[in-house]
């Protein structure tokens, strides 16, 4: 966190003569995220801040021409079709849609995620899909959660971003609440763990756009409106969960569950500050 | 060889060929020399698992490395004392601080203190 802070740093006191001292750590989110969106277009000043929603591919023109070649014909069509057809023809146990419980799936995943104020919860749609089943009475082995049916929630929430495409994203902090959990997930966000003693901030964003062997890193700005994804490395769909598990786990850091109140919290934190970027998922990913 | 150099015909990429020749024969020429225990090190180094020393670092005779770390290049020069390298590979925290990228490649166990001595016997030789 230092590092950033005094990257920060060395902007305002550039700005203001030297007269800071201290580094720079707002409590309040969107001053945050101003100086989070100022430390991208201090590193990339030639980049336009609604690029950042296409990740590396705003910074590298050659992958840039790949990942547009895979658009084409885009693999996330399938999942796409899968999914709306689920969410069609699924019924709670109580003979209802999913949309009796969560709303229309037009410009549903805009709303998310969200701070509930009633139970002090950051809210992701992938949760609150799992927890419809859960609170309809849905058998366990049928409720789509990331262990029994991963590819039936992926596919869901990959139809879900298609039916919120082209929306800007916009997620509100109106309360304390929310500002604790945006300042939780920051925690979470510049916390060094595991066997590499990483940061999510480490790779992503004090090294974001550089390369590890042949890849570049993800940037953090932008990261969270095109989930989910299918990676071509893998051949598969990706939730933000799945891929934030999988990231930290590769740190040599027991993970928590996906869905958990601690990733919950990082979503909610990544997710503000990608606020006012166009909501382009599903994505594809090399 | 003979046959590849008559087949190129424009200047830069007959340049690109003679400095590809050089150094692919240089590196032969380097593991050549090698003692196993730096041979060793080198696997480490360029390996996908524990070390991937290249995931970062720049290194001779690796393709596609990284740019997070510097290029790791006149190591004898740099860390004329062997205790100093190898103090790096074991805690980076303690030389670049708590905010280094580097993992604890000795103290967080990643790296066996013979595989840190196979590794740092490599590293001298670039």
């Amino acid at each position: 966190m230092k590092r950033l802070f005094s990257s920060m740093i060395a902007a305002s006191v550039l700005a203001t003569g030297g007269a800071m001292a201290e580094p720079a750590n707002p409590s309040d989110p969107s001053e945050f995220r101003e100086l989070m969106v100022e430390f991208y277009q201090e590193r990339y000043p030639d980049i336009p801040f609604e690029e950042y929603n296409n990740g590396v591919y705003a910074i590298d023109e050659d992958a840039r021409s790949q990942w547009e070649g895979m658009m084409i014909f885009p693999e996330t069509d399938q999942y796409i079709a899968a999914g709306e057809e689920l969410w069609n023809e699924y019924r709670l146990p109580n003979g209802k849609p999913l949309s009796s419980c969560l709303g229309e799936a037009k410009g549903l995943r805009a709303k998310y995620p969200y701070f509930n104020e009633e139970d002090g919860e950051v809210h992701s749609l992938g949760l609150d899909i799992i927890n419809c089943q859960k609170n309809a009475g849905e058998d366990a082995e049928k409720v789509w959660d990331p262990k029994n049916n991963y590819k039936k929630l992926a596919n869901v929430l990959a139809y879900l971003a298609s039916e919120s495409r082209g929306m800007t994203n916009n997620v509100q902090i109106n309360s304390e609440g929310a500002k604790d959990a945006y300042n939780r997930g920051k925690e979470a966000w510049f916390r060094r763990t595991g066997q590499l003693d990483n940061s999510c901030a480490d790779c992503h964003q004090y090294h974001g756009g550089k390369y590890v062997r042949a890849e570049h890193l993800h940037m953090n700005l932008g990261n969270t409106t095109h989930f989910p994804i299918f990676r071509y490395s893998k051949g598969k769909m990706y939730t933000m969960h799945k891929r934030i598990y999988g990231c930290v786990r590769d740190t040599g850091t027991v993970p928590f569950a996906q869905y958990s109140p601690y990733y919950r919290d990082l979503e909610f934190f990544m997710s503000y500050n990608d606020n006012e970027l166009e909501l382009n998922g599903p994505g594809i990913r090399k | 060889m003979k046959k590849f150099t008559s087949a190129i015909t424009t200047a830069g990429a007959a340049a690109l060929l003679a400095a590809g020749l050089s150094f692919s024969g240089a590196t032969m020429a380097d593991d050549a020399g090698m003692s196993e225990s730096a041979k060793k090190g080198k696997e480490i180094a360029f390996g996908r698992g524990a070390g991937n020393c290249l995931a970062c670092h720049q290194m001779k005779g690796g393709n596609l490395a990284g740019n997070i770390g510097p290029a790791l290049i006149a190591m004898q020069a740099r860390y004329p004392e062997r205790e100093d390298l190898v103090a790096v590979l074991q805690d980076p925290r303690d030389k670049f601080g708590d905010q280094t990228i580097m993992p604890p490649f000795g103290a967080n166990k990643i790296l066996s203190d013979e595989e840190i001595s196979h590794i740092v016997d490599y590293l001298y030789t670039l």
